[in-house]
């Protein structure tokens, strides 16, 4: 068939001269500006985005790959070594990766994310590849109540994330819903939650939620421990910043299992690659070989999410280009970049410019597999932002944040309410409360309205749909045997818990408030 | 050393916090009209997610909460001095600058860590000033005033 003739001349376009220089170039600087702390990935795109503003669509959507990756890629790093998660996806690397990076095992952490999601990648342009024409027509098959239904079954996902109780998960799922439904409802023009503060009408920013949440946070509960260096590397020569074969075979499987969630829930427009590696995690803490180290450090728990989150951006292309539903804000603003340079999406992207399509992907893949090489030398330059002591770097982390955050809508409030999420999100720490499902809950909340609404209108307002529209029904069962699991596992903890209580890492205090 | 004491308050703490938000949103959505459930109104949703939010805090009440919270006077300096330096930040920034906002951020921030040299405070400053204003003035070319207008 012609789709082969397609793909190849996509293949070829993305790898003449220039466009690979092009790539080089996007990967080069979105790595640059990526890893700066209090940057994540669409800040960085959002700057970068007015250089390829100049070049022919085909060359900036290349371009535009590598920034992409680049700027993914920086995310994972500043995830990983300091606890900064730009994206949903990232606060899930970070949950391990961070762990990891505290035992000093940086350099590994870095690496495993780099070829997990290289490989999670590769998987996913395969599978568009080959199923493409057929994976169409799957999300449209969905309807609001089998989505009101996805993202429920991803936020109870989420909330098994947590090293605490499932039920204080659920609390935190809960508190992001409400919290992302600040700002204007979209239906009745109705300004909710706001506290009469403008700065919050537009809603809450997500990068000053993030940022305080997880980056102040943090930085507040290292200093009570007086600022000490845990954590530091000594060398970084490449050969200590690889897995070992051990720990490399044993991220096979959640390469693989992450690669497949990633490929299906990608295709899934909206909820989709948000959940996926939320999910991913959870299937390797109940799967994987080394589940047992899952809270204090596992490679797996990076290796497994890291594959998914970049499978699910692969397929995601699907939706985004053939429904124009992004899969995330960062793929919105991709969405965006594309159409200003002419490209708008519709069912008829994929018959009607196939060379682009493919070009795309090629590209994507592209600019995958250069950062790969590009980087795996460089790793031990970023992990040795560690070995800067303590005392110097956290300063410089806040600034980076506090002018991150600032940059986004130069508005002073988006700082001041990162500070509000960091006072937060060292109560919520202190409380064993974890902060990474709130943020699942707050990029969903919106959207979970949304089809609550729609399923309710085509039912005539009779709830029963969600169990009589079968996709729905299943996935509501999956999540109602989540819930009774997790409840059960919980129950039975508690009998054991009394000697064994979950300690927050601080031990330093004299005092109780 | 922090007490491993099982006080009541430990326990109930956490879920009274979520009782209290859950009872706060859920006021506040019985302000914004509730439709019908054939045409949801803006209340709706976020009066179903407070009544869930209540009835989880709820059981986490009644189970019991086998987490403790640890808090110690250690904690006071640094959050009060980091959440100082970023507030300072954000209100000099739109009025003073940029070089201000940083100065002030930065002495505070550096103050939040037990044991600050003044040495090093003004050294790192100086250095935080150079660096911003390179990379996100001079290099990223970002819209920031670097002193009042």
């Amino acid at each position: 068939m012609s789709i082969f003739h397609d793909i190849a001349q996509g293949f070829s376009v993305a790898t003449s001269f220039q466009n690979l220089a092009l790539c080089f170039g996007g990967v080069t600087l979105g790595t640059i500006v990526g890893v700066l702390p209090g940057l994540p990935p669409i800040t960085t795109i959002a700057i970068l985005l007015p250089i390829t503003f100049h070049l022919d669509p085909t060359s900036a959507l290349i371009m535009l790959a590598g920034i992409y990756y680049g700027a993914q890629y920086g995310g994972s790093q500043t995830a990983i070594l300091l606890n900064l998660p730009g994206t949903t996806s990232h606060a899930v690397t970070a949950l391990e990766g961070y762990e990891l990076s505290k035992r000093g095992l940086a350099g590994p952490a870095v690496v495993t994310a780099t070829l997990a999601s290289f490989a999670g990648g590769c998987i996913a342009t395969l599978v568009v590849m080959t199923l493409a024409p057929a994976l169409g027509g799957v999300a449209l098959r969905f309807g609001p109540a089998d989505f009101f239904s996805l993202i429920f079954l991803g936020l109870i996902a989420a909330c098994s994330l947590t090293r605490g109780s499932f039920l204080k998960g659920l609390c935190m799922v809960v508190v992001g819903l409400l919290l992302g439904l600040t700002g204007v409802d979209v239906n009745s023009g109705q300004i909710r939650f706001s506290f009469g503060q403008p700065g919050l009408m537009d809603g809450i920013n997500f990068i000053a939620l993030a940022m305080g949440l997880f980056g102040v946070t943090e930085i507040i509960q290292r200093l009570a421990e007086n600022g000490s260096d845990e954590g530091r590397v000594t060398s970084f020569r490449l050969r200590d910043m690889m897995p070992s074969a051990s720990q490399f075979r044993d991220c096979v499987a959640p390469v693989l299992r992450g690669s497949a969630i990633g490929s299906i829930l990608g295709i899934i427009p909206g909820a989709g690659p948000t959940v996926s590696s939320f999910v991913s995690y959870v299937t390797e803490k109940k799967f994987s070989k080394g589940r047992a180290k899952f809270g204090t450090g596992a490679l797996e728990g990076v290796a497994g999410p890291e594959a998914s989150n970049n499978a699910a951006a692969q397929t995601s292309f699907i939706p985004t280009l053939t429904l124009g539903l992004p899969g995330d804000v960062t793929m919105a603003l991709m969405l965006g970049a594309l159409m200003i340079h002419g490209i708008s999406p519709g069912p008829q992207v994929m018959t009607e410019h196939p060379t682009l399509f493919w070009a795309l992907v090629a590209s994507m893949w592209i600019g995958n597999l250069m950062l790969l090489f590009l980087n795996l030398p460089l790793v031990g330059i970023w992990v040795k932002l560690l070995s800067v002591p303590y005392r110097y770097l956290y300063p410089a982390v806040l600034m980076f944040i506090a002018i991150g955050v600032y940059s986004l809508g130069n508005s002073g409030f988006d700082v001041i309410l990162t500070a509000v999420f960091g006072l937060a999100g060292v109560i919520f720490v202190r409380f064993g409360f974890e902060p990474a499902p709130l943020l699942l809950g707050f990029i969903l909340g919106p959207m979970m309205e949304e089809n609550f609404r729609r399923a309710l209108l085509m039912s005539h307002g009779d709830p029963i749909i969600f169990v009589t529209e079968p996709i729905s029904a299943s996935l509501l069962v999956v999540a109602a045997l989540a819930i009774g699991g997790s409840i059960l596992a919980t129950y039975r903890r508690q009998g054991a818990a009394d000697s064994n209580a979950f300690q927050p890492p601080i031990h330093t205090g004299e005092g109780d408030a | 050393m922090t007490s491993r004491s099982n006080m009541p308050a430990r326990k109930v703490l956490p879920p009274i916090l979520m009782i209290g938000f859950a009872v706060v949103y859920g006021g506040i959505s019985l302000t914004y009209p509730l439709g019908t459930v054939l045409r949801p109104g803006p209340g709706m949703f976020p009066l179903l997610l407070s009544v869930a939010l209540l009835g989880v805090a709820g059981v986490l009440l009644w189970i019991g909460d086998a987490d403790e919270i640890i808090w110690s006077s250690a904690m006071l300096r640094p959050s009060i001095l980091i959440l100082g330096s970023i507030v300072a930040f954000g209100l000099s920034i739109e009025t003073l600058g940029l070089v201000p906002a940083i100065l002030a951020m930065s002495v505070l921030a550096m103050l939040g860590r037990v044991g600050a040299r003044p040495r090093e405070v003004v050294g790192l400053t100086a250095f935080l000033i150079v660096i911003s204003v390179s990379i996100f003035v001079l290099g990223l070319g970002l819209q920031l005033d670097l002193m009042w207008r």
